[in-house]
């Protein structure tokens, strides 16, 4: 070969390499992800919470068979609204969008939703007094060094006193946990991959009338109410889920979004049952007591937010970022605050708890002006049996073990099953939503 | 050690311009690929069916390059460019408008086969290069910069790439047309996710292969190569 040929030849495989190095690529084919998105089989997805409708609305807008099963008598499952008590809808449940960089926060800039941004300082119940900052700073919980130790725990090694368990405890309370539980290093790596944003939104209206009005209201046609299963038999092809009453509804495959606590209580059976890392998984989730109180005044005499009491240590001014005349403070309380004021055994226990707190934070202005109380305990109730997942001491990888799928045959998705350090959030349980119906439709590696 | 760098710099700026040197300025088309940031993008139009105009892929661009050659006394010369490409895509729904840049840079050194030097032509050169990307997301018309969401990620890598120039003598210098295709075995991005589907590690590595290709015109400056003769 002459050196004109070579350099001929070598032109052409040159230019020929242009076109066939994308073929050698793996994943420049549109084949590479959702090669069966022309999936016929028939879904069935447990739990008409934000998991469970968002990943019926994917199903349907590819047009894919499918049927959500709920145990309760409405959707949303966390995700509530309280009319009536006030001139404005309340959240019942979650109410903060927490950042906007995530697929809810491009839904609301799509449907043009007003928002909110909470820029409401703190102040502290510290030392029988409200002071606007602490003479050491709380938040100290995040950094590889951290120990697998519980909040409390670690907040004491650092030398922070008996005064500021209240105020810890409203910081796990966040997580939906007391401060004795939450493994300060666990939930620093479930929120190292946050990348939503940091600022806290909120709804004009309500989060439960953005997500019924863009999401489940696309796929209510398509949601039994009032169908608690009882069992899922995934011993064969073909997906058996029994219903409480004796009906056997099939499917191919299955979404469980049910909340984690249901699961680690196995509410529900699986035949056979589920791998033993999964319910080894399962059992090191945390999700425990919480409530939230609607607490009505006559005129606002209170913070927009409070951390520190010892009865409940987060009142939080509901009334931002709303249009309305009334005054409703909203107790948060978790963890042990939660079981404690659960155990009084009434509503008007529960007010009374709270009130003589106020009184004796706000010298005594919150009983004369108090109105009216709505009460939300997730405590115990059906079907959710707490506040939302966290992670405890010793969690280690029992996340990424919970939410992956078994057989691929089932699925699990909803808030505890985030992954990507959004769990406890509404946008986390969507992302969820949406990583199970991808596994569900491109199938899994086995 | 900045003596050494002053002393390298000297160096190098005297073998450029002792020796007989050209320099080629080339524009066009830039196709990209990067599998893991295709497929983070897929994610993100398939979880946002609400999207009127799902966000396109990152392929179709615009690419850029000034390579330098020089010891042009030889049929092997040798050169280094630097190459920029710079990509975008747009999605769109309703109020919610989503773009997507990315920017790669790639300073190379290569080297030239010009078979009939002096003279108009062929020319086959194949390219090392260190690669850096720049990834970056606006929404609504502004740049994200809320804190705890990443406006931008930037990766870097290295591709081997190889290009062909055909030039032919036009008024005061060469034109001509020229092509390229790279592949990087690796471009290591972590926070690329996060850019493109607004979560992070759910759906992709941290880092991807990528390809590149560049199709366009180009026009060499300089005096016509003294080559030792056939």
């Amino acid at each position: 070969m002459n050196r004109r040929k070579f350099v001929s030849q070598a032109a052409w495989v040159s230019a020929g390499s242009l076109f066939i190095s994308p073929l050698l690529l793996p994943g420049c084919s549109a084949k590479d992800l959702f090669s069966g998105m022309n999936y016929e089989g028939r879904v069935l997805i447990i739990g008409a919470g934000a998991a469970g409708l968002y990943a019926g609305y994917l199903l349907k807008m590819n047009g894919i068979d499918f049927t959500i099963v709920e145990a309760g008598a409405e959707v949303g499952g966390r995700l509530g609204k309280l009319t009536g008590f006030a001139d404005y809808d309340i959240d019942t449940g979650a109410q903060w969008m927490h950042g906007r960089h995530h697929i809810l926060g491009d839904l609301a800039a799509k449907a043009g939703t007003m928002l909110t941004r909470d820029e409401t300082a703190l102040s502290y119940w510290f030392n029988q007094q409200i002071v606007d900052a602490l003479p050491r700073d709380p938040f100290i919980f995040e950094g590889e060094a951290l120990p697998d130790i519980s909040f409390r725990d670690y907040a004491h090694d650092q030398g922070y006193g008996p005064e500021y368990d209240n105020i810890i405890e409203a910081i796990a309370g966040d997580q939906g946990a007391a401060a004795s539980a939450l493994s300060a290093y666990w939930n620093y790596k479930d929120e190292e991959n946050w990348v939503s944003g940091d600022e806290d939104y909120k709804f004009r209206a309500t989060y439960f009338d953005f997500f019924y009005e863009h999401v489940a209201a696309q796929v209510i046609g398509h949601v039994r109410l009032n169908s608690i299963v009882s069992e899922v038999d995934y011993t064969s092809d073909t997906v058996a889920v029994t219903l409480s009453g004796g009906e056997v509804l099939l499917a191919d495959k299955v979404i469980v979004t049910v909340p984690v606590a249901v699961l680690k209580l196995e509410e529900i059976l699986f035949s056979p049952r589920l791998p033993a890392e999964k319910t080894e998984a399962f059992s090191r989730f945390g999700m425990g007591p919480g409530m939230k109180v609607f607490l009505k005044f006559t005129h606002k005499f209170y913070s927009d937010n409070l951390l520190g009491g010892a009865v409940c240590a987060a009142y939080i001014d509901d009334t931002v970022g709303k249009v309305t005349q009334d005054h409703v403070l909203m107790a948060f309380v978790m963890g042990d605050q939660a079981a404690a004021l659960h155990a009084l055994g009434s509503d008007e226990a529960i007010t009374q708890a709270l009130l003589t707190e106020l009184d004796l934070v706000y010298n005594g202005q919150a009983s004369p002006a108090w109105l009216a109380s709505s009460i939300h305990d997730y405590t115990d109730r059906p079907f959710i049996r707490g506040a939302y997942g966290y992670s405890t001491v010793g969690m280690g990888d029992a996340r990424s073990v919970a939410a992956r799928p078994v057989d691929n045959k089932i699925f699990f998705a909803g808030e505890a099953m985030n992954t990507n350090g959004h769990h406890q959030t509404v946008q986390g349980a969507v992302e969820s939503a949406c990583k199970a119906v991808i596994d569900l439709i491109d199938g899994v590696a086995p | 050690m900045s003596k050494r760098l002053t002393a390298a710099c000297i160096g190098i700026m005297l073998t450029l311009t002792l020796w007989p040197q050209g320099l080629l300025l080339e524009g066009g088309y830039a196709f990209v690929s990067m599998p893991e940031w295709n497929r983070a993008t897929r994610v993100y139009n398939f979880s946002r069916p609400f999207l009127t105009q799902p966000q396109p892929l990152l392929r179709h661009g615009y690419g850029a390059e000034f390579t330098y050659t020089f010891r042009a006394d030889r049929r092997l010369l040798q050169q280094v460019g630097m190459r920029i490409v710079s990509t975008e895509s747009r999605a769109r729904g309703g109020q919610h408008v989503a773009w997507l840049r990315c920017h790669l840079l790639a300073p190379g050194y290569g080297l030239q086969w010009n078979p009939r030097a002096g003279r108009e032509g062929l020319r086959l050169s194949v390219f090392v290069a260190p690669v850096l990307t720049l990834l970056r997301r606006k929404l609504n018309g502004s740049w994200s910069s809320e804190e705890g969401a990443p406006s931008g990620a930037t990766g870097n890598g290295g591709e081997v790439r190889v290009k062909i120039c055909w030039l032919t003598a036009l008024s005061g210098g060469r034109a001509g047309i020229s092509c390229s295709a790279g592949l990087g075995p690796a471009l290591y991005a972590p926070r690329a996710e996060a850019v493109i589907n607004q979560t992070q590690r759910l759906v992709t590595g941290p880092q991807t292969v990528f390809f590149s290709a560049t199709a366009g015109l180009c026009y060499l400056i300089g005096p016509a190569p003294q080559t030792a003769g056939r």
